[in-house]
């Protein structure tokens, strides 16, 4: 979409933001070819377990991708949208639950990316002859408002393992501990909404990594829930 | 479809909670014309709420999000005038609870302490011998759907 230098092209609403995981038992192969941008399908060396609008995340050379399968052929996926990613042939394919979590406290989900540079100077040149770029580092937050046990444990990195029925004698139940924090495998987060023309939005927030920094309340007059932050490997932008 | 305005569409949740409450219609003494809006009141039966909405701030979350500042006022007459509306107001804060709101198209809904306290009802319209209490709430909600033009 060329620039629209217009209010159009502003972002209007946030619709949905779900959570990747991946599966307990679900699929999990290589890709059996490289991939390059913007290619619509991708030979993967098994389609075992794989179905028809499942979520598989890659993780190759290129980073992470989260892509949706539209058509299972054997062990050729058809993607629902073209794959951005160049990767090369063997990445890790691994099939990834989706999880809602639609309520967002007002603050809405943010993201960043910061970078340093060290100056390369010379006797010769009053100005540096070049700068030294410093590996850039990604960020995230999403202020989730809800109190259950799913939210606790995603801000502290734990996986979503609660237990329990919900009854007084077997309550919902979950606990952070050393031997969980920060424990959570490869996460993906994606944000959908609209734009000021009304084009959908989708940005996804890729291979994060939770860095436990929540503070909650308790008893205050206006609680919050918890925020889920942390650090990514990359963002991914579509618009149709 | 004509999106509904959200301070009508929050304006009519609470009345619409607060004339189905059991508890409303026993304090009040009949079963409807239990809220009206703001420039009924002096010609309402007592004892009597009403509903003011102020504001229709859009704020961040899911969707078209919205803050107002949401002020019930209750009148009620006779020697206990005041105790009834007092306790017609406590009734209001444990009635307008997330849940309820939702239930009448509103989503991901938000109920606090407001910050901003309005006196919302001018008081030439009220007869000065009634009991009043006034509470006054801060509520953001995403409106769900539209109603025909």
């Amino acid at each position: 979409m060329p620039r629209l230098n217009s209010g159009n092209e502003l972002l209007k609403y946030l619709t949905t933001v779900y959570k990747y995981t991946a599966k307990s038992g679900g699929a999990s192969t290589t890709t059996a070819e490289a991939i390059t941008v913007d290619m619509a399908d991708t030979d993967l060396a098994s389609g075992t377990g794989v179905a028809n609008g499942d979520f598989l995340c890659i993780d190759g050379s290129g980073g992470v991708e989260l892509m949706q399968v539209a058509t299972v052929a054997t062990a050729n996926m058809t993607w629902t949208w073209p794959l951005q990613i160049a990767q090369n042939s063997g990445a890790t394919v691994t099939e990834m639950d989706q999880y809602s979590i639609n309520h967002i406290a007002e603050g809405g989900v943010t993201f960043g990316g910061s970078q340093s540079s060290t100056p390369i100077n010379a006797a010769t040149s009053r100005v540096a002859i070049a700068e030294f770029t410093q590996s850039a580092e990604f960020t995230f937050s999403i202020p989730v408002l809800g109190w259950n046990n799913q939210n606790f444990l995603a801000a502290f990195g734990a996986p979503e393992t609660e237990q329990g029925a919900g009854t007084s004698g077997d309550p919902w139940a979950a606990a952070i501990t050393a031997a969980n924090v920060g424990t959570e495998t490869l996460t993906c987060f994606r944000c959908i909404g609209t734009l000021e023309n009304g084009d959908t939005f989708v940005f996804d927030i890729l291979d994060a990594t939770v860095v436990v920094n929540v503070s909650g309340t308790i008893g205050a007059a206006n609680p919050e829930g918890f925020t889920i932050a942390g650090k990514c490997g990359g963002f991914a932008s579509r618009i149709y | 479809m004509t999106p509904r305005a959200f301070v009508t569409a929050l304006r009519h949740a609470i009345a619409a909670i607060g004339s189905d409450d059991a508890d409303l219609r026993m304090i009040c003494g009949r079963p409807d014309a239990l809220v009206v809006v703001p420039h009924a009141i002096a010609q309402a039966q007592l004892p009597v709420s009403t509903v003011a909405v102020f504001g229709d701030q859009r704020i961040g979350g899911i969707g078209d999000r919205r803050r107002a500042v949401v002020t019930i006022a209750a009148f009620a007459d006779g020697d206990q005038g005041q105790d009834v509306a007092e306790s017609i107001t406590a009734l209001w804060r444990t009635l307008l609870t997330p849940s309820a709101l939702e239930e009448h198209t509103l989503a991901c809904v938000q109920v606090r302490a407001a910050e901003d306290v309005e006196d919302a009802f001018d008081l030439r319209e009220v007869p000065t011998q009634l009991g009043r209490a006034q509470l006054t709430l801060s509520i953001a909600a995403t409106v769900l759907d539209a109603v025909a033009p």
